[in-house]
């Protein structure tokens, strides 16, 4: 009995690979003796050389799918950077291992004006630690900084970033004002987190572009590759939103909503005043709108007078006065790149009839004195 | 298995190289998805569990150089998250994992032709394959599907090899019965006992 059962477990292992040679062997010869069990073992290896069938498929559901688990670990490694400092401390062997290679994130970060007039641009940052650090980029101007962790940041004009020390310490803070372009080295456990305005931006290795004039009521942030995780300030159980490339996120500051509330409703994934857009991802990123500044474009699409003119302000360096209403709702499409202050006016003027004077670093407004006299 | 070069797959998922997880996930998913479905019954939550273990083991990509054998911890990791995930039932299921199970063959052969085997032979094979007892069903299935080797199966089902050798032993003599025509002749045993 118990040699019978020796010849299926002989057999067994011939056709899954486990057979020592000898055993190949005597499976041979016991073959040779038993014409009928040769037969059954051919069909038997035939049965089983079939069977290794998984076809190695590589259709778009499974690239749908590799993806999804890309974009699941990416979020669970930027949340999992929410552990307490001292959680952190405890794994820091881990975080020894440094990956420098950095993917790129543009992050936009615009305002819409006129709400939070209290601050004035130039107020000094709170930061509490010393050895404080700030970059500024007068207005009509634009610069290029490096951090000390090896990070790029363009500031747009009337910008500045404020950060301690040398970012020896578990997370790289920056604090912006205005409008800044983040290429972001990465560097495992040391996320970086932008404050601005009113809302924190946390990356791993990306490059973004953060906009958040103090006298804007929105902040938006347009992400070109890689993974940021959004959050307002003082909202500690609130679900982080997740931008994704060739998103453009709005948060808009005037509605205030509070947490208990959003609780209450029970929609924690996405906050009601935040708002996803999204881009067209064909376009280069030195085409896209959100980041033409830091290739020395201004951009506007569409602006009208009154938003386009703080956009004026700001790279001309320059104060723009309206002297009637109706002139602020003109509305413009274009770009201007090496045009001086008056050529751009020109230009403007050109374009859409309205009347002008500059005086020194001041601009006056007003409705074509002819349009006055038709519409009379 | 012999495919995919695992170490190398190891290396490159290690320097952050998203198109060897590709790689190793179209290798394994069908597999695996197969695997976890034995557990937890369904499809949506074997597919979940197969997406988790690789969302681990990219987010582990550090040290995945670690990993020994891949291929053991691939299955094992995707028992574990099964067992886990059937939250409830893991006490009963971790005794005796396989025995009340569904486990699914792979119906692989869609060109009989080629071979000597006969869509007759072929649906007698997968019947009696059908008609095994659940462990040693699964047992089969790992070594003659999955192409793993019995030292493999033992770990990840935890078990011992000699089990292994007996109970696929048992599904061979029984595929081989379904297939005879006359009784195997006294003669084999006889001359295996001389030796």
């Amino acid at each position: 009995m118990s040699s019978n059962n020796f010849i299926w477990q002989l057999m067994s292992r011939c056709l899954s690979g486990e057979a020592s040679a000898e055993e190949v062997a005597l499976f041979e010869e016991v073959l040779k003796k038993d014409e009928s069990l040769q037969q059954r073992y051919q069909i038997l290896k035939q049965f089983w050389s079939c069977a290794h069938s998984f076809s190695i498929s590589e259709d778009e559901k499974n690239k749908k799918q590799i993806n999804t688990i890309l974009k699941k670990a990416y979020e669970a490694d930027i949340l999992n950077t929410d552990l307490t400092k001292s959680k952190i401390f405890k794994h820091e062997n881990f975080f020894k291992i440094l990956i420098s290679s950095a993917a790129a994130i543009i992050v936009l970060v615009t305002g819409f004006f006129l709400i939070n007039k209290k601050s004035s641009p130039n107020t000094v940052l709170q930061v509490h630690e010393k050895n404080l650090q700030q970059v500024v980029a007068q207005k009509g101007s634009r610069n290029r900084t490096i951090l000390p962790d090896g990070s790029v940041v363009w500031l747009n004009a009337g910008s500045s970033l404020s950060y301690t020390g040398n970012f020896k310490g578990l997370i790289r803070e920056v604090y912006l004002k205005g409008e800044g372009f983040f290429d972001v080295v990465k560097q495992e456990g040391h996320p970086f987190i932008v404050h601005a305005n009113g809302i924190d931006i946390k990356v791993l290795g990306t490059a973004f572009d953060v906009k958040s004039y103090s006298e804007d009521n929105t902040v938006e942030a347009t992400l070109i590759r890689g993974l940021i995780q959004v959050t307002r300030q003082g909202e500690k159980n609130q679900k982080p939103v997740f931008l994704h490339p060739n998103e453009k996120l709005i948060v808009d500051l005037t509605q205030n909503i509070p947490s208990e509330k959003i609780k209450a409703v029970n929609v924690p994934v996405t906050l009601p005043e935040i708002k996803i857009y999204h881009l067209d991802s064909t376009i280069k990123t030195e085409n896209i709108i959100e980041t033409s500044w830091v290739y020395n474009r201004l951009e506007f699409r569409g602006d009208s007078f009154e938003e386009l003119a703080k956009k004026l302000e700001r790279w001309y360096n320059v104060k723009i006065i309206f002297e009637d209403e109706a002139v602020k709702h003109l509305s413009f499409h274009g770009s201007f790149e090496n045009e001086t202050v008056n050529q751009a006016f020109a230009a403007l003027k050109a374009a859409v009839p309205f009347d002008y004077t500059i005086n020194d670093q001041e601009v006056s407004i007003k409705t074509a004195a002819s349009k006055i006299k038709t519409m009379k | 298995m012999e495919t995919l070069n695992l170490n190398t797959i190891q290396h490159t998922l290690s320097l952050n190289d998203e198109n060897a997880l590709a790689e190793l996930y179209h290798y394994y998913y069908k597999r695996l998805i197969q695997f976890a479905k034995s557990i937890v019954r369904t499809n949506e939550l074997a597919e979940e569990i197969v997406e988790d273990v690789f969302i681990k083991l990219w987010r582990n990509r550090v040290s995945i150089c670690n990993i020994k054998n891949l291929n053991v911890y691939l299955y094992i990791a995707v028992k574990n998250t099964s067992l886990n995930t059937l939250s409830q039932k893991a006490r009963q299921l971790v005794s005796a994992p396989f025995d009340f199970l569904n486990i699914e063959l792979e119906n692989e052969l869609d060109n009989p032709d080629d071979l000597m085997i006969t869509a007759e032979m072929m649906q007698k094979m997968y019947r009696v394959i059908d008609s095994l007892p659940p462990r040693c069903k699964m047992i089969f299935k790992l070594v003659r599907e999955d192409g793993l080797k019995y030292k493999e199966v033992a770990e990840i089902l935890n078990i011992s090899v000699n089990t292994i050798d007996a109970q696929i032993a048992i599904a061979v003599k029984k595929i081989c019965t379904a297939l005879e025509i006359k009784k195997p002749s006294k003669k084999i045993s006889a001359s295996i006992t001389e030796k």
